[in-house]
């Protein structure tokens, strides 16, 4: 997720002499990634990326304790000013609301009533910051909600008090079929698992994703109940899935938010509301779940082990320390426990590896080639071959292509892996086979009229029961405004390269030739070389026969006719044919001895036997 | 008569340099070696020397003779060259012109730079379980981190072993099954198709990855770096620079954002960058629990994992020219002949 930060906001809680420009440049070496500054000057906004594991720096005061821990990494002065708070008092209950809560659902609830609240427009800065970062003043009561929020990183939901009631609320839950209508006027239909807020037989809440219509703030709103809950991130995030529902504070929720937080940003909250003339009373504290937080043994050498470094220990204890973990030596182990807010983030020693290294620089680590034993290489590499099947393919004119894996269900058969979530029906099956998807390529080449070749060499995937679809490697290929003969001819020349000996198959489609082979079918059949045969001592001879063809040879047939009549004729090919009449060359050859006229005229007299010699 | 002969020779060579045409060559021939030609005339007085005079006569004669029939015909091979009868600015006849496409290019490529420093070349599943695309790396069911790989799911029941089976989004679905068919050491690179359901000018639902893994005893965070830095160098050239910073995977620990220095404007910041840096993928430290997955005890070994666009890093290129990433998987020929 990205957060905005406003430079003018950021300063109020750091206190630093470095530009925005190098508040940029140094945290993203060191912590999260700053996109882009937009603006300038007093209106300079950064544009943070924040990495799902560290939801506690998705906030301006996050931000700001990354920024303090960085700094004097690259010698900026830095100092680090906490948020004003409330000392308000906690209490495990109070007499203006009764909630009963469910330790599965909602680890931390914090809640407090405000009364002598106006719900008019909030001061000018309030209004500028948070547009600043996107968020839509409404008025003072909920702005507050949304500024401390955006502060500090922890959601809160004011429902008006007077709209509760019996002053009973219950958090819990949602069973299959409820409904509540959220502020943004949708009507959701409940599966059943989402956290929902309960008064007087009524949802009032789509907790931790958005408040109901019926509890919202209005113009009438006077006083509020304030709370700041921590809820199950793993049933925010399915919720939200779920119902399509999202929001800043579902974004927060799921990531997991530092329980000891909560109290915080109500006191925060609440000092605010008591600049606007609010009166607070106690705040309730239901904190039934208070997550553990793991303290981590590790040695300087499993550290330095692991970035090729060779740091001190004394540097490892600062760079922690810098970033508020707790640390102890004892000789050559750290003992280290991280804050609160970092407690779901840091739990095993590699973890303690990241924050080191990060605050060492990784720009410092230095670069190594690898040494060390190499594993065994394999005897047999599909990729040369593949290789070799497009230089050869390459060398004949073809031009290769990409096309796309995924098929409309008009380029596969019955029997193909359907998509469950495609983008469109254009892509909605695995294709079986490459031959539709090059016609479909051929087709968009509609405005050429010169011959081509195009080919693909990629896989098909053909359903196997229930396990996974037998990916295939294909190569296939489509000729277009081409000659039969030339487009047979490549596929001839490819075999004869690749030492197959094969008839090559061409189907035609709407006057299109198309090939398609399996790689392994190739791969098996092929050689790296032909057996060598010594070159004969005795010349050949050669003529050329024209025969009259008959309605029931084909040219093939009559070749393989020829080339039987006697072991003497070693080769034949088809030179042309006019009308009905076909040329061949016939090539003549005996191992062991020249050839003489009068025996190649008794060859040729079988010939005339079988044919109509012309 | 030698000093005739010599004469003849050193004015023929004089005329011959001043020929501008083969018409006056022609005519010099004849004033030559015509009929009535100069050496002829004196061929004819050969007769009238004294023996002892005529035989080194006769051979100059012959000498001169063939020297001007030389000069004569290198002079009019030299204005057939250059003349119109012979134009040599017509065109070849081409032979058969293929294109073996960008990715291919790119991939074999980047297939040789790691197979240099002793990678194996590899390959998995498209169609994989989830179990090795998500829970085998450290993200477990319903993980929010699953969000990040926009994934397609095939509409199949789940397999008892693999769960649901998706189109891979990343390479890094190897990693355990390279683990499982290979002890350490292991040196993997494995460039394949993956899929996200995304399609905008950087995004396109089908592209390629190409995954590196490293796993033996003793691998660090400065080997990570020093592979990154000669696959930077090997493919954008000398001046490839290329960094890590801080990011989050589950599936390494450390992480790393990778990023290559453009090589557009050197890293000052251009229209193409921005920020004088290109992020080209991830890359971190495996995961000891991914490493668990895979059979191997963290305790013993460590590895690095990186897994950046094919695509991406080929349009880095400098003087290339593409901006929209489909335009590689256009079937127009006439981009295709480009490539």
């Amino acid at each position: 997720m990205d957060i905005l930060v406003p430079d003018q906001w950021l300063r109020e809680f750091i206190k630093t002499n470095a530009t925005p420009l190098q508040i940029r440049e140094y945290v993203s070496l060191i912590g999260p990634s700053v996109e882009r500054i937009e603006g300038s000057g007093e209106s300079a906004v950064y544009s943070v990326e924040v990495t799902t594991n560290r939801v506690d720096t998705a906030s301006i005061f996050g931000f700001a304790r990354e920024v303090h821990a960085t700094m004097p990494r690259f010698d900026k002065k830095s100092e680090l000013v906490s948020p004003v708070l409330k000392n308000t008092k906690f209490k495990k209950a109070v007499d203006y609301i009764d909630i009963k809560t469910d330790k599965a659902v909602t680890p931390r609830f914090c809640a407090v009533l405000i009364e002598g609240l106006t719900a008019r427009q909030s001061s000018p800065l309030i209004q500028k910051r948070l547009k600043a970062v996107g968020i839509r003043p409404i008025n003072q009561i909920v702005d507050i909600t949304n500024y401390v929020m955006t502060e500090l990183g922890q959601p809160l939901h004011a429902f008006d008090y007077k709209s509760l009631k019996n002053k009973k609320i219950s958090i819990r839950e949602a069973k299959k079929g409820e409904h509540i209508k959220t502020l943004d006027s949708v009507k959701h239909t409940l599966l059943g698992g989402e956290i929902v807020i309960e008064n007087d037989g009524h949802l009032i809440d789509l907790a931790g994703i958005m408040g109901g219509e019926n509890s919202k703030i209005d113009e009438s709103t006077t006083a509020i109940l304030l709370c700041a809950p921590i809820y199950a991130p793993e049933k925010i995030r399915k919720a939200s899935m779920s119902l399509s529902a999202r929001s800043v504070a579902s974004g927060l929720f799921e990531k997991g938010l530092d329980t000891e937080g909560a109290a915080d940003a109500l006191k925060r909250a609440i000092y605010l509301y008591e600049e606007l003339g609010g009166v607070a009373h106690d705040a309730l504290d239901i904190y039934l779940g208070k997550p553990p937080i793991t303290t981590i043994k590790v040695t300087d050498t499993f550290i330095n082990d692991r970035l090729g470094v060779s740091l001190k220990i004394s540097e490892m204890e600062e760079f922690l320390r810098d970033l508020q973990f707790n640390v102890s030596v004892k000789g050559n182990t750290l003992q280290v426990t991280p804050p609160s807010f970092r407690a779901l983030d840091v739990t095993i020693p590699e973890d303690i590896v990241e924050e080191i290294a990060r605050m060492y620089g990784y720009h410092n680590i230095p670069s190594t080639m690898l040494s060390g034993a190499l594993p065994e290489q394999p005897v047999v590499s599909e990729f040369a071959f593949i290789h070799k099947l497009k230089t050869l393919m390459k060398g004949y004119g073809g031009v290769e292509v990409y096309t796309q894996s995924l098929v409309s269900s008009q380029a596969v058969g019955d029997n193909a892996l359907r998509i469950k979530n495609p983008l469109g029906a254009e892509s909605e099956y695995l294709r079986t086979s490459l031959s539709a998807s090059l016609l479909l390529a051929a087709a968009e080449n509609k405005h050429t009229s010169e011959p081509y070749h195009l080919f693909e060499i990629s896989r098909v995937y053909l359903p196997q029961g229930n396990g996974l679809p037998n990916e295939q490697l294909r190569i296939a290929g489509v000729f277009g405004n081409s000659e039969y003969r030339a487009a047979k001819g490549i596929l001839t020349a490819f075999f004869h390269e690749l030492h197959i000996k094969r008839e090559p198959k061409l189907q035609v489609v709407n006057g299109i030739y198309v090939y398609e082979y399996e790689l392994e079918d190739l791969a098996k059949n092929t050689k790296p070389f032909n057996t060598f045969e010594v070159a004969s001592k005795y010349p050949s001879q050669i003529e050329d026969i024209t025969i009259k063809q008959t309605a029931d040879k084909k040219i093939g047939e009559i070749i393989s006719a020829l080339e039987d009549i006697d072991v003497r004729i070693v080769h034949v090919d088809y030179i042309d044919s006019y009308q009905e009449n076909l040329t061949f060359r016939v090539r003549y050859h005996d191992p062991k001895k020249t050839l003489t006229n009068p025996e190649v005229a008794a060859i040729r007299g079988k010939i005339e036997k079988s044919f109509e010699v012309i | 008569m030698n000093q005739e002969l010599n004469n003849i020779r050193s004015e023929f060579m004089a005329l011959l340099m001043d020929l501008k045409t083969a018409q006056e060559l022609e005519e010099l021939r004849i004033e030559y070696l015509g009929r009535s030609g100069k050496l002829t005339q004196l061929t004819k007085t050969l007769k009238d020397l004294p023996s002892e005079e005529r035989r080194d006569a006769g051979s100059l004669l012959n000498e001169t003779k063939q020297i001007i029939v030389r000069e004569l015909s290198e002079k009019l091979a030299q204005f057939s060259n250059t003349a119109s009868t012979f134009d040599t600015t017509v065109p070849g006849i081409l032979p058969p012109m293929g294109n073996m496409h960008l990715i291919t290019q790119s991939i074999e490529e980047i297939a040789d730079i790691f197979t240099r420093i002793g990678f194996i070349r590899r390959s998995y599943p498209e169609v994989e379980g989830d179990w090795y695309a998500f829970e085998a790396l450290n993200m477990p069911k319903e993980h929010p981190a699953r969000d990040e790989w926009e994934t397609f799911f095939v509409d199949k029941p789940l397999h008892n072993k693999l769960g649901k089976l998706v189109l891979t989004p990343h390479t890094s679905s190897g990693q355990v099954r390279e683990m499982q068919a290979q002890k350490p050491p292991i040196r993997m690179i494995n460039i394949a198709k993956c899929y996200r359901r995304q399609s905008d000018v950087t995004h396109v639902p089908m592209f390629h990855q190409f995954e590196g893994l490293v796993i033996d005893k003793g691998i660090t965070v400065s080997h990570l770096k020093g592979t990154i830095e000669h696959f930077a160098k090997s493919f954008f050239g000398a001046s490839g620079v290329s960094r890590i910073r801080p990011y989050n995977f589950r599936f390494t620990e450390p992480s790393f954002e990778v990023d290559f220095q453009c090589v557009h404007c050197n890293g000052r910041g251009c229209k193409f960058c921005k920020s004088g840096w290109h992020e080209v993928g991830g890359a971190g430290m495996v995961h000891p629990n991914v490493l668990r997955a895979g059979g191997l005890d963290p305790n013993e070994y460590t590895g690095f994992a990186f897994g950046w666009g094919v695509e991406r890093v080929s349009l880095l290129r400098p003087g290339l020219g593409i901006n929209d990433l489909r335009t590689l998987y256009s079937t127009d020929l006439r981009v295709l002949t480009q490539f």
